[in-house]
């Protein structure tokens, strides 16, 4: 029996996406689980699996614009029945309208014991096991959310604004095709206030001088800078680092890109430049685009001990910057992409920035 | 516009950005005495005075203020002319 492959929605606000790329030749094997095609939304990229074990044909083409509900591809146990399914898929769909069903004797023996009545089988134009079977999951499901829908009618409820909902959607995105994994290091006797003098930094603020040594460390610890796809490591060229700016509804990340052909003075320019323009509102799309690796820092907040980021989209490692100034301690804590490197990787990572920090970069 | 009546604007705009009304905001006031004044709220504070006043800091003039009298001697020496 065939199974279809059909685009879900992905987003709060997309209903389409762009196929951009196929896996596959029509009538090839697929097992499940495998990615058959990538889907481009206005913010991620997606990987469509096969639900099924089988041979794939597919229903769409190449840059070809889909609608969520739109038929990606299906998955029949034979070429041969793909080969029925698309010559006469039309002409079967005539002949099953027309067609006068009969309930299968074993369905009346189930809707007989949960007292279903044949009214109701032929009102729901369930005539089989598997539609039976979907009858009764489907109104469990629906009792179950009415029970929902009950227990969460009990709190106040308050609606996200959508870049909130949208940040929300790619860090899911990111997660769920990552494994995150996080490692720290503390940095005792540091004062941050001689370092910000000595380093010429303003308010205290580390990014400029993080930022260069990161960039000087990413080329040698090249797996934390790309991402994982398809059992695939993909390195990114460039290094484009973005920091964090929690705008009290939304976190957004502009972006110091080449970064790495900048030293710490002209890092604290563009900072800031981006800074004023993140506060004002007037960031550009460019701004805040292709991020390979962000640097968050909560030192303004408070005197926080460490806090363990999320990874970004399409990136591999997120640096946690923790500074308590009466203390004088810095915490240094790494997210990476278990896919693309290890603990014993990210240690010495962070180890070199402790270094750099501490003698100069 | 005087010195003063420029102070009480600034004085004004710092309780606003640091939310809070019973702030001491003195001609000596700087960033390494207030504990919230870091780079975010320093960007908002000069952003905020800078509507204000209607009056654009260039980014060198920008990061190098850091404390209250400076604000207030840019504005009125080089802003306001």
């Amino acid at each position: 029996m065939s199974s279809k492959i059909i685009y879900e929605q992905q987003g709060v606000t997309d209903d389409e996406a762009e196929i951009v790329s196929l896996s596959k030749n029509d009538f090839e094997r697929v097992k499940v689980g495998e990615v058959i095609a990538e889907v481009e939304t206005s913010k991620a990229l997606i990987e469509v699996e096969a639900n099924n074990d089988g041979y794939i044909k597919y229903n769409t083409s190449l840059n070809e614009t889909i609608k969520v509900g739109d038929l990606i591809a299906t998955i029949g146990e034979s070429r041969e029945e793909l080969n029925e399914y698309s010559n006469n898929s039309n002409k079967d769909l005539v002949k099953e309208n027309l067609k006068e069903k009969s309930i299968s004797a074993k369905t009346l023996k189930i809707a007989k014991s949960l007292a279903i009545s044949v009214d109701t089988l032929k009102e729901q134009k369930i005539y089989t096991v598997e539609e039976i079977n979907a009858y009764i999951k489907g109104n469990n499901a629906e009792k179950k959310s009415n029970l929902n829908e009950n227990f969460l009618a009990k709190f106040n409820k308050v609606s996200p604004s959508k870049n909130k909902l949208s940040e929300i959607d790619n860090l899911k995105i990111s997660q769920s095709k990552t494994l995150p994994c996080s490692c720290s290091i503390i940095i005792e006797e540091f004062d941050i206030e001689s370092f910000s003098k000595i380093n010429n930094l303003y308010f205290d603020n580390m990014f400029p001088v993080i930022a260069e040594i990161i960039s000087q460390e990413l080329k040698t610890f090249k797996n934390l800078n790309g991402f994982f796809h398809n059992r695939k490591k993909y390195f990114y060229e460039e290094i484009n680092i973005g920091f964090t700016i929690d705008t009290n509804d939304y976190l957004q990340v502009p972006v110091v890109h080449n970064c790495e052909k900048y030293n710490k003075d002209e890092i604290q320019n563009l900072f800031f430049e981006l800074l004023k323009a993140s506060i004002q509102e007037k960031i550009t799309l460019s701004q805040i685009s292709k991020p390979t690796f962000v640097i968050s820092d909560l030192s303004s907040v408070g005197n926080c001990f460490f806090h363990t980021p999320l990874l970004a989209p399409n990136t591999s490692a997120i640096l946690g910057l923790a500074i308590d100034k009466k203390a004088f301690r810095l915490v240094l804590t790494l997210t990476y992409d278990h896919q693309m490197s290890s603990g014993k990787e990210a240690l010495l990572f962070l180890e070199a920035i402790r270094f750099k920090l501490l003698n100069g970069a | 516009m005087n010195k003063n009546e420029v102070f009480c604007i600034v004085q004004n705009t710092f309780k606003n950005i640091f939310n809070d009304n019973d702030m001491v905001v003195t001609y000596s006031t700087n960033s390494d005495e207030l504990e919230n004044w870091d780079s975010l709220n320093h960007i908002k504070l000069m952003s905020a005075i800078e509507k204000e006043f209607n009056i654009k800091f260039a980014l060198g003039e920008l990061i190098e203020l850091k404390n209250v009298e400076a604000i207030v001697n840019l504005i009125i020496n080089e802003k306001l002319e």
